[in-house]
């Protein structure tokens, strides 16, 4: 019960300090200090984890894995003789949500230009990200 | 091109070079020199018409061999010419321009016996306003993965869950359109998104030095 008032509160340490006192100092049921301590160390150590963990688990859409890619050079098809232009080959592993786990892999192509698209992309999906994070 | 001496059919020698069509004259285009002496010139030209719409991904209509059938030209006659010359433009156009010379390509095609009449319209199929528009179709239509048509993105913020109270972190949501039309939809975690983002620059990076490089560069 206190471990998941702890947990989906997501405490950090000065709440949990609070948390851990307010619960020693019950008539019933309080911890010892024993346990309160044992419960400082285990949430300074595993407070991340836990928390990284629950919100994977409420992820329900696929997710990244891995990326792999490689730069191939066309230099010549059936139909030309020569091509001589750099493609960039990409590889995407993605994983199913954590109850099916499957995973799907997806390969495309994309020429310089579309990289630059798509690194634009990434770029404005960064500077959103920098309003929202709290680190 | 290799260079080596070839004596073809006419008996005349060009030296330094291999015709267009390769050391051995292909099997379809060696039975095209008997029909071509008889062929009329309005006949020649609604065939290579429909070579040509052929070769730009057009669909041709196989009633216009039927229209063309006469005495001398049996529909077995039309379609030997017709897959001859077929076979040889599809290896003329797949030479760069800069290999190939209109003077050579004509030499070549009068060492296989096609009458000089016709070899001013074969040559503006390739070297015309038509030899791009044909290339550019070889090039969209060869064997490749898919390509990345469209990426659309959002970035959510997790406020609570189920599980957790208070969440506030970003993921990105990201949906792919390949040009096979398949659909991807993934999120990724802020860290992992980091990753990707360090590899398509990476790529990116690494194909403009590639770019540089005039080792890759074929010259002839």
């Amino acid at each position: 019960m206190w471990f998941q008032n702890m947990v989906s509160a997501d405490m950090d340490f000065n709440q949990l300090e609070a948390f851990v006192v307010s619960q020693t100092k019950r008539r019933e049921g309080a911890l010892t200090e024993g346990q309160a301590n044992a419960f400082r160390r285990f949430w300074k150590s595993h407070k991340n984890k836990i928390h990284d963990s629950l919100v994977v688990d409420t992820n329900w859409n696929n997710s990244l894995k891995q990326v792999s890619w490689r730069i191939d050079v066309k230099s010549q098809s059936k139909n030309v003789d020569q091509i001589n232009e750099p493609t960039a080959i990409m590889e995407l592993q993605l994983q199913g949500n954590s109850i099916s786990k499957n995973t799907e892999v997806v390969q495309f192509e994309m020429d310089e230009n579309k990289l630059i698209t798509v690194l634009q992309s990434m770029k404005d999906i960064e500077s959103e990200i920098n309003k929202y994070s709290h680190q | 091109m290799s260079i080596i001496q070839v004596k073809g059919s006419g008996g005349s020698v060009a030296v330094d070079r291999s015709p267009f069509y390769g050391g051995r004259v292909p099997q379809e285009i060696k039975a095209i020199s008997k029909p071509m002496a008889k062929i009329d010139k309005q006949t020649f030209r609604k065939l290579l018409q429909m070579i040509v719409s052929s070769m730009e991904g057009k669909e041709i209509d196989c009633a216009v061999l039927e229209e063309l059938e006469h005495d001398i030209f049996t529909k077995e006659v039309l379609s030997i010419v017709y897959t001859g010359l077929y076979s040889l433009l599809r290896r003329a156009i797949r030479l760069p321009l800069t290999s190939l010379k209109p003077e050579m390509f004509k030499e070549d095609i009068k060492e296989l016996n096609i009458p000089e009449e016709f070899h001013s319209d074969l040559a503006s199929v390739i070297f015309g306003s038509r030899g791009p528009q044909i290339t550019a179709h070889c090039l969209e239509n060869r064997p490749r993965l898919p390509r990345l048509d469209c990426l659309k993105w959002r970035v959510d913020v997790a406020i609570s869950t189920s599980v957790l109270n208070r969440v506030l972190e970003p993921s990105i949501l990201m949906e792919l359109t390949l040009s096979d039309g398949r659909i991807h939809t993934f999120e990724i975690p802020v860290a992992k998104f980091h990753e990707l983002r360090y590899n398509v620059a990476f790529v990116l990076k690494e194909m403009e030095d590639l770019e540089k490089r005039s080792i890759l560069k074929i010259k002839d």
